[in-house]
Formats: structure tokens, sequence, C-alpha cells
């Protein structure tokens, strides 16, 4: 039995849309196929949790397993008890930071993303082909690591600050296309003529009348910049000192930790700074289950946006 | 003759308020040290700092930032220009021959006269390590700085248990019997477990390196034949192949583990019974401070002495510093100022580490976690206490250090001490040379390949990328060197 | 433009006269896209020049800054960077190109096939919650790094203690050895089942979006007129995929002599053994600067350089035989 749509804007109602729904059998196939899949996928993140769970010991006698010969909370306990000088636990901190930077990035790349695409999308607009290359060819030809370091850190003094993590990312060509492309086919043409019939500016048509009917395109770029905020941690290994604790986001101190693991496992001299076991193998995946499952909670969100979207009710009548 | 008295005090007074102000008023110079780090900034490192700077702007009239890289930091920093006054440098970070070729560090030679402290803090032969063209470009670190590759042992199973002797010069095909004990008590287990990297510095005293990325060096085998000056590359040493079949006997009887070539790390703790490390006699209570076990040594390669051998940690001034004079006193401070090595080593005393009666010191919790420098970056380990050994069976020897030292005497020395090869103009046959390495590296070192098929199949197609070009480069320049 | 308009009226009607003249609405949309060009400006174009590293053979100038390292102390050097990257014998330039092209291909198609229609198959789930619940699991593997992904592998195919190997001796049968060169055969399938394992959730949801965004009521229409659920796919849903669809394919080509990195180097722990399955452009570079305390940044530059280049090149190719076909669906 199909289910009520979760979003109160269906135009056609229940009742057409159980009408016009697969047959049953055909239902059931495509429910196993995507229970397996669903499985398949969440298998390894399931093992990973098991493993940060599990006690170095056991790991290193029998090898990663489903079921682990002992539980301990040891790695956990570990990267707990990381403070900064001010007593806070190093990962809140990062926790918060990241936050902040993804929050604010992925507003500002929205900003940045849909206007472009939107002004890409109007046919009319004189100078639509200069801007399809002006944003073509950072697609293909990049500057490469030296300049592009340079021109942020001795021209726009970027180094130590947030803008430094947030800046680079905001904005990127192949989000701008699928914006545009989404505008192009899922807009129609007498939207914008009858906005301009009402003497609306293109900002106001942009912003009123476009916006809200892009809501699945605005989700999906916004679930991109977000994870791509969320994951990065490369700008904030060339662009904050290491000695500015604080501004370090979630996945920078996490690398960190991973990096002295690496570094501690190999190399003997270091050794003699550290009189602590270090749950090595354990610790990583319990590093990536703190950078993981806040993020994966915040997917249901977006996801309403396209598996029950908002349809476009507003052209009829 | 009272008035008399009261002017001269009043004079004295005057002279030295005036005496007070003009040293007061003399600011104390800043300068920026690069310094290296696995990840990051040690927490506490900045109250620290300003320990360090309160007595540097006493004692010398400097205080010093610590910026603390990594490898690609260090990378991009220098590459762009930035400046500092002093840096670490060796052959892994911040490559020491590439600088002194681009022109970035200063020449010390007449320098070093004005730091006689520090010039006699470093042992005479290592500066000979240091040179390049002739000229010295950095101030070597007193660590370990001549290869010495030990076995480390289990105690507990090898001298209590199984009844071996402790001998502290077992040889590396001697190591056989205590792996057979091993394997025939744990027939599903193995005594020699390593990760991709092979067996730690197991090459160092086979081949003499010139350049240990692209394997090309002298044998050192060769010395004092007439062959001694003959660059090869490692793959035509007998001394190395005969290594790598012995390595891969070990591999197929079951000694090593048999994903090693696969196996990212292997952590010294987790490592199993025997193991094996670059070191020097005393280090064993640094490694048993790792494995978390009492452990014994026993040297099998060793002590051999070369370029690059001396050039694993060094401190060098850059070209362009502004204050060099003010620089190379720090460096001076750091290397031979007891209180300096150790508050910049362990931290602050009471609050980071607690000192012992015997000299030694031992770090608190927060010590351990807070103040992790890597200490050899930052200078002699000859200067300042030692750390104490957590096992009462491995205790420290508070002179291991000089007699590390006065054992260097016996070692035997490079025929190329003091040679540095240029490669930029050989530059693509390197790297060419250095991706048919990496493809094979993992499984030979490991004993997982067989070495009599492999080495072959590696060596003609270096010479496809162009070995013989680069040999011969390194030989001409090699020549040269020598004849002067 | 104003120029231009003048000399057309000034031809008095010899060209078709087209509305040329700048209008109101241009401006607005010049306006509302400037915080854009800006960001492009500055985050973009401005470090281009740093393509020059590519034909100069970089050395920094002590105590001087990048710029003028770059360009005072820098000489011009062609096309000798490029040389490195077929320093090698002919089998393993050959190998790593056809590699990186091999796969790719494989990849493109499937990365739009198999999501394409994972997207239409859950949008007809008739329970919501389920279409919800497995298109999150399937967007989970997106979230694990390689180097994750990696271990996890690892633990699977470990000659001692994996668990395909326990399970093989378990039914008697010989283990595996998985990362030497007997299992060669088996790592192209292994590559391309990781790489669309981990992608095909986050790729849905592109298209996911731009189906949710077809009217319903074309399909009430389609059905009222006695199509089936497969008509009205095909000659709805598929249509209005079209355009998007061939664009992801235009951008993906572009990238063609690009390659996942993290998937050839971490999954296979980069094993010297299986190198000619996993040996791609990007594995040669890095593992000629690995653990090279003296990057060259001209290689890395000349590399990038070439990738751009002849991903512009196909990209272009590509773009003009999309454009013969359908015009409004081409990239440009």
């Amino acid at each position: 039995m199909s289910q009520q749509s979760d979003s109160t804007l269906t135009v056609s109602g229940s009742g057409m849309k159980r009408f016009n729904s697969i047959r049953q059998s055909t239902n059931i196939v495509y429910s196993i196929l995507f229970i397996l899949l669903a499985f398949l996928c969440v298998v390894p993140v399931v093992f990973v949790i098991i493993i940060s769970f599990s006690s170095e010991a056991s790991i290193g006698k029998v090898g990663y397993s489903f079921i682990p010969a002992e539980w301990s909370t040891d790695a956990y306990q570990y990267v707990w008890h990381l403070r900064n000088t001010h007593g806070i636990p190093t990962v809140v901190m990062a926790f918060l930071t990241s936050i902040g930077i993804t929050v604010v990035g992925t507003l500002l790349g929205l900003t940045l993303i849909s206007t472009m695409g939107y002004v890409l999308s109007r046919p009319n607009f004189k100078l639509k082909k200069f801007y399809t290359f002006l944003i073509f060819i950072p697609m293909i030809f990049h500057g490469g690591l030296l300049s592009t370091y340079v021109v942020n850190t001795q021209l726009l003094n970027l180094k130590n600050t947030y803008w430094a993590l947030i800046l680079p990312l905001c904005c990127s060509s192949f989000y701008v296309i699928i914006m545009r492309t989404f505008f192009q086919t899922t807009v129609p043409d007498e939207i914008i003529e009858s906005g301009k019939i009402d003497g609306a500016s293109q900002l106001r048509i942009f912003v009123q009348l476009v916006l809200p009917i892009s809501l699945p395109a605005l989700a999906t770029i916004a679930l991109f910049l977000t994870f791509a905020y969320w994951n990065d941690w490369y700008q904030a290994s060339l662009y904050i000192e290491s000695n500015q604790h604080d501004l370090f986001p979630l996945q920078y101190v996490l690398v960190n930790i991973e990096k002295n693991i690496q570094y501690l496992a190999n190399n003997d001299m270091a050794m003699s700074a550290n009189n602590n076991a270090l749950p090595s193998e354990t610790m990583r995946m319990a590093i990536v289950v703190i950078s993981v499952v806040p993020i994966m909670f915040s997917y249901p969100f977006f996801q309403k946006y396209f598996i029950s979207g908002l349809t476009i009710g507003a052209v009829k009548g | 003759m009272k008035k008399f008295l009261s002017l001269f005090l009043a004079l004295l007074m005057v002279l030295s308020v005036c005496s007070f102000a003009t040293a007061e008023s003399k600011e104390p110079v800043h300068l920026v040290w690069f310094m290296y780090t696995a990840s990051e900034t040690p927490i506490d490192w900045p109250e620290v700092e300003a320990l360090l700077n309160e007595y540097s702007a006493e004692k010398i009239g400097v205080t010093c930032e610590y910026k603390y890289m990594d490898e690609t930091q260090i990378a991009l920093a220098t590459q762009t220009g930035e400046y500092f006054d002093i840096a670490f440098t060796c052959d892994w970070w911040n490559d020491y021959a590439t600088n002194v070729a681009a022109g970035m560090f200063l020449q010390l030679d007449d320098q070093l006269d004005k730091v006689p402290a520090l010039k006699d803090s470093v042992l005479p032969l290592a500066w000979e390590g240091a040179k390049v063209n002739g000229g010295i470009y950095a101030i070597p670190h007193m660590k370990d700085i001549g290869y010495e590759v030990f076995w480390i042992l289990n105690t507990d199973y090898f001298l209590n248990q199984k009844g071996f002797e402790k001998d502290q010069y077992i040889s590396f095909e001697g190591i056989e019997p205590y792996f057979e004990a091993y394997k025939k008590d744990n027939p599903d287990d193995y005594p020699f477990k390593m990760s991709w990297g092979g067996i730690t510095s197991w090459q160092n005293c086979l081949v003499d390196w010139l350049n240990m990325d692209y394997l090309v060096g002298l044998e050192w085998e060769a010395q004092g034949t007439e062959n001694e000056h003959v660059v090869k590359s490692a793959l035509e040493i007998d001394a190395w192949k005969n290594r790598l079949r012995k390595i891969h006997e070990w591999y197929q009887k079951g000694y090593i583990n048999p994903d090693a070539a696969v196996t990212e790390s292997m952590p010294r703790a987790q490592a199993g019974v025997v193991q094996s490390g670059q070191g020097w006699f005393g280090a064993e209570t640094v490694w048993a401070n790792v494995i978390k076990q009492p452990i014994y040594i026993s040297r099998y390669d060793g002590a051999y002495l070369s370029t690059s051998s001396i050039r694993g940690s060094m401190t060098a001034i850059s070209s362009f510093s502004k204050y060099p004079e003010e620089a190379l006193k720090l460096v001076e401070l750091m290397n031979t100022d007891p209180w300096y090595r150790e508050t910049a080593r362990y931290g602050i005393e009471g609050k980071h580490y607690t000192r012992n009666d015997d000299g030694t010191v031992t770090r608190t919790e927060l010590g351990s976690s807070n103040m992790g420098v890597q200490a050899y970056a930052q200078g002699h380990y000859t200067v300042g206490a030692l750390e104490a050994s957590p096992f009462p069976e491995v205790p420290t020897d508070i002179h291991q250090w000089e007699k590390t030292m006065a054992g260097y005497a016996d070692a035997t020395l490079s025929a190329a001490m003091g040679f540095t090869p240029d490669l930029a103009p050989v530059e693509t046959e390197c790297l060419a040379i250095k991706s048919i390495i990496e493809e094979y590296r993992r499984e030979l070192y490991t004993g997982t390949s067989d070495p009599d098929v492999v080495i072959p199949e590696m060596l003609a197609r270096m010479n496809e990328a162009g070995l013989e070009k680069v040999k011969a480069e390194i030989q001409a320049q090699l020549d040269a060197f020598l004849a002067k | 433009m104003a120029a231009k308009n003048q000399k057309n009226a000034q031809d008095g009607g010899k060209v078709i006269r087209k509305k040329r003249r700048f209008t109101q609405d241009d401006f607005q949309l010049f306006l509302l896209s400037l915080p854009t060009t800006i960001w492009y400006i500055l985050f973009c174009y401005l470090p281009m020049f740093g393509l020059i590293i590519a034909f100069k053979k970089y050395k920094v100038a002590p105590g001087k800054g990048f710029l003028w390292s770059l360009f005072n102390n820098s000489a011009w050097c062609g096309l000798d960077n490029f040389r490195f990257l077929f320093a090698n014998n002919r089998e393993t330039t050959i190998n790593m190109f056809r590699n990186t092209i091999g796969y790719n291909v494989i990849f493109i198609i499937l990365g739009i096939v198999l999501p394409v229609t994972l997207a239409i198959m859950i949008n007809h789930l008739r329970s919501e919650k389920l279409a919800k619940v497995t298109q999150t699991a399937m967007f989970l593997p997106h979230f694990l790094s390689w180097v994750v992904v990696g271990y996890f592998v690892f633990a699977f195919l470990s000659t001692d203690n994996g668990l395909v190997n326990r399970v093989i001796l378990s039914l008697n049968g010989t283990p595996v050895k998985w990362y030497q060169g007997e299992a060669i055969g088996y790592w192209p399938w292994f590559l391309v089942f990781l790489h669309m394992w981990k992608t095909v959730g986050y790729s849905m949801v592109v298209y996911l979006a731009s189906i949710k965004g077809i009217d319903e009521s074309l399909y009430e229409a389609a059905m009222i007129d006695g199509a089936s659920k497969w008509q009205q796919t095909r000659y709805i849903t598929l249509p209005m995929l079209k355009t998007i669809m061939i664009i992801m394919f235009i951008m993906a080509v572009g990238k063609i002599f690009n390659s996942d990195f993290g998937l050839f180097y971490r999954t296979t722990r980069n094993s010297g053994s299986l190198i000619s399955v996993y040996l791609t452009l990007d594995v040669y570079v890095f593992n000629s600067m690995f653990n090279n305390p003296r990057p060259v940044y001209g290689y890395i530059s000349a590399a990038g350089f070439l990738q751009s280049v002849l991903g512009c090149l196909t990209m272009i190719v590509a773009n003009a035989i999309v454009r013969k076909v359908d015009r409004e669906s081409a990239l440009f």
C-alpha cells in the first residue's frame, strides 16, 4: 500500500498517485533490490562502528572482526581527553568550528552558485557566452598549489582566518552548470514572463518566483556543499598554522590524530615523548565515526527535498 | 671629604642608572625558527616558549618564535619565500642538499669561531658530513650520527624462558636460531613482524649512500680496494642482494608476516619478540618505552659513518637572515645550555616533568600529552638530562652519549665523506627510477617477492630509464670532488 | 556594445538588425552575477598564472618572494617538464594511459546509467519510507574516505585474517593471496565495483532532484491516455532527464585523464605486483613524488597541465558532437 507523501503541497491528491503507481509484484522486486543495496552500503559503516568499540588488544590478535573479542571505549576516551589550553576538549572546539564554517560556507556558496546559474540560464542575456567561458575555463585549468597559496596568503591575507577555510571552496563551476541546467529545464518561461509583465526586477523574479520552485536543486547543491565543507581538512593544513589550535575544523583535528598515530608507530625517537599506550587501530575507526555520524544525521533534512519534494503547484490555475 | 664621597656616590648612581637604562632600551632581537612536527604544535608550547624567551632575552638578547610545520607546510613556506632565521633540515624534511644548492642557507665556516662552545659541542668528523662543496651550511645534531643497527629482543622470552645467552653482537644471519625457537613454540605466529618498510635500516651498512631515494651509492665492502670509489646502484652490490635473499628465505619459512608488503604500519608494541632498529648502545631505554616490555639489544651492523648518516638531523641559518650572529648565538644556547635544552625538550619542570635523583627526568602525564616534541629536531641529545626508563631491568645509562661518541672513533668512515651529488641534471631519469623502485620496493624488502627474479627485472627497467646516465653523472662529480 | 550598435545602424539595413542593445534586464543580471564573478577572478583567475610553472624550472631565490623567484629566477624550459611522464619504458607508459582512460570510460558510462536507473526505480517505490531509508543508506559510502575503505577491504582480503580467506578455509579451499600477482585478474572488477559502490548513492541525488522537478500532471495525463509505466518513463521521465544526463556526461568526459587517486592507491595498498592494473597518471605522479622532500613543482604542474589540456579537448569534441545532435543540451 502506498503511503501519503509527507509534503503538504502535492497538487494531485494521493488518490491519483496510488492509481498511477507500479504493480505490486514489481514493487516487491524493487523493494528487495533496494534493501540489498542498502545493506551492502550500511554494512561497512556498521563494521567501522563495531571496530571503534573494540579493544586494541583483540584487534592485534585476531584482526578486524564483526564480533570483537573484547569491547572497550578506549579510543573514544583517548580522543575525548585531548584538551586545548583552556581545558576544553579539542574535538568539541573543532566540532563547533566545523559547524560554523559549514553553515556559513553553504549559505554563501548557495548564493554565489544559484545566482550565476540563474543568470546563465537566461537565453537572452547578452553576456551569456562570455560568462559561460568564464566559468568553463577554471573547471579545466588550475593555477596549481603554489600560485593559489601565494594569492591566498600574500595577496588576500587569508592565512590563519576562517575565511581561508570558507572562501576557496564556496563555489564550483560543476555546481553552477548543474544549477543552470536545473533552471533551464524545470523553470517554465511563463513564470519569468509573468514576473516581467508585473514589472519585477530580475532580482525579485529570481528570489520570489524562481527560487521557491527550485528547492530540489537548491537542496542538492546545499547537500554537496555541506559535505564538501564538513569533510575538508586540506585547506586547514595549508592555511592554518599549526599553533592556531582553536581554528582547526573537526576533520583537520582528526587527520592530525591519525598522522600522530602513524608517526608514533613508525618512528622510535618520537615515542619517548608519549608514554600512553595508543589504541591506534581502534582510534582510526573512532575518528571516522566521530566525523561521520553527526553529518549523517543532517542528511534527512536535505533528503526531504528530493524524495518527497515540493512539486510545482504554482503554475496551475 | 664627605662632600667628595657623596659626589662620588652620586656619580656612581647616575652611571649605573644610565647603563641600566641603556641596557633596558636595547630591545631583544626577534627570530623565527622553523621546527618540525608530525602534525601540530604541542599544546603547551606557547607557555614554554614564553619561558624560553625570557631566559634567552636575558642571556643573549634574543627572543624566538618557533613555527612548527609538517612536510607540506615547510615546502610551501620555503618555496614561496617565507622569512625565517633558523630552520631544522635533514635529508627527508626541508632537504639540506637542495636548499644549499638554491643558496637558502648561510655558509657557517667563518662564523663558527664566534660561537666556540657550539663548535666544540659537535664531533669534529661530523663537520665533514655537513659539508657541501667544502662549505659547512648547517650544524649537525649530536645523536646517533652513525649507522648502527640492532636486534631488539624480548628479554622475558629469550633470556628467561628460552635460556639464550645475552649476546651483544649477534650477526644478521645469526638471529635464525631465535626465529626457530619462537616458531616452534608458536607455529601460527610470526617472530619477525614488519610493515611495508621492511626491516628498519637494514641496508645502511651494505651501501654507502650517495642518494638513498634512488638507491645509488658506494659499496662499503669495497673500501680499501680499487673499487672503493665506483658509483653503483644498490642492485649491483652483492651484499645487498644476498641479504635480500636471506630475508626472502625467512619469509618462506614463515618467520615474517605474509601480508607485510601491504601492511601500512607495525607499531613496535605489537611487532613481536624480534625487532630491528637504528640506534646506539643506550637506545634500549627508548625502545623499552615504546615496546612496553623489558628488552635487550644486540648490534648486527655498524658503526658506519657517512655523509648521509650525519645528515639525519641538522640546524641551518638562512642566508637572508637579518640577524645571523644572533641566530647562531641562539643555536649555541639550544645546544650547550642544559636548562634551555631541557625546557625545550621536556617542558616546565614540575608541570611537565620531574627530576629524579640519578639525574634523569620523568615526564608527567601532562608532559606526555601536551609536550610531544621531536627532540632530535631541536638540537643535540648530548646536552641536558635524559629520560628515565620505565623498567628497572632496562636502566637509563646517563653516560650513554659519551660512550657512543667515543665509539665513533672506531667507526668505519665513508669513502665519500663530505660529498653531495647534485642531481638536477638528471632529475627526470631519477624520478623515473624512483617510480620503478616504488613498484617493487615493498615486496622486495619484506621478502615477499623473489630477489633473483625481481632484481634483474628492476635493473633492466632502471637501465632503460637512464640509470647509466645517472651513475655517470654522479661518478664524474665524485671524481672531481676527490681530486681536490 | 554601443559602438557595435552604431555600426549596425549605419550599415543601413544590410545586416539583419538584431536587438543588440544592453537592456535593463541585462544590467540587472550582470549585477546579480557580480559577486560570483568577483569570486572567480580572485580565486580562479588570479592564481592562473601558476600554469607557467609547467614550462619553467622553478627555482626559489633566497630572501625574495614567490613572484620574483618565478619571473626572475626560473628559466623557461619548453616542454622539458613533460618528459618525465614518458620517462619509463613504452609498456608502462601505454599501460598508464590505457588504465586512466579505460577505467574512466567504464566509470562514466556506469556512472550515468546506474544512478539514473536507480533514481527512476526508487521514485516508483510505493513505500516512501522505504525509499527514504534505503536512499540514505546508499549515500553512506560517500562518507567513508578511501583510506577507511582501504582498511575495510584489507579486513576482507588480508591473506592471514581476512574474512574472505577464512570463509574459503572453512569450505576447505585454498586461501588466495589477494594482494599479490596471482589475484591480479580480480582487481579490475574490484576497482569498478568499489567505485560504483561509493559513488552511486551520491550521483543519484542529482537525478532524483531532477525527477522531482517534473510536473506530476504530465504523468497523470499520460496515464489517462493509457500509457504504461514503462511508456511513461520512456516518453516523459527520460526526455526530461536527457539534458542533465548529457551535461553530466560532458563534464565527466572533461576529466577523462584524471583519476580517483584514493580508489586506485588506497584500496590496492599500492601493492607492487598489482600495479599494472591500477597505474593511472595520478598514481604515477604520486609514486614519483612520494616521500620526496624536494617536490619538483614543474613536473606536478606539467602533469596537471597535460590532464587539463587533453581533458579540455575531449570535452570540446564531446560538446561539438552533442550540439550536432541536440543543440539545447550542449554545455556551450
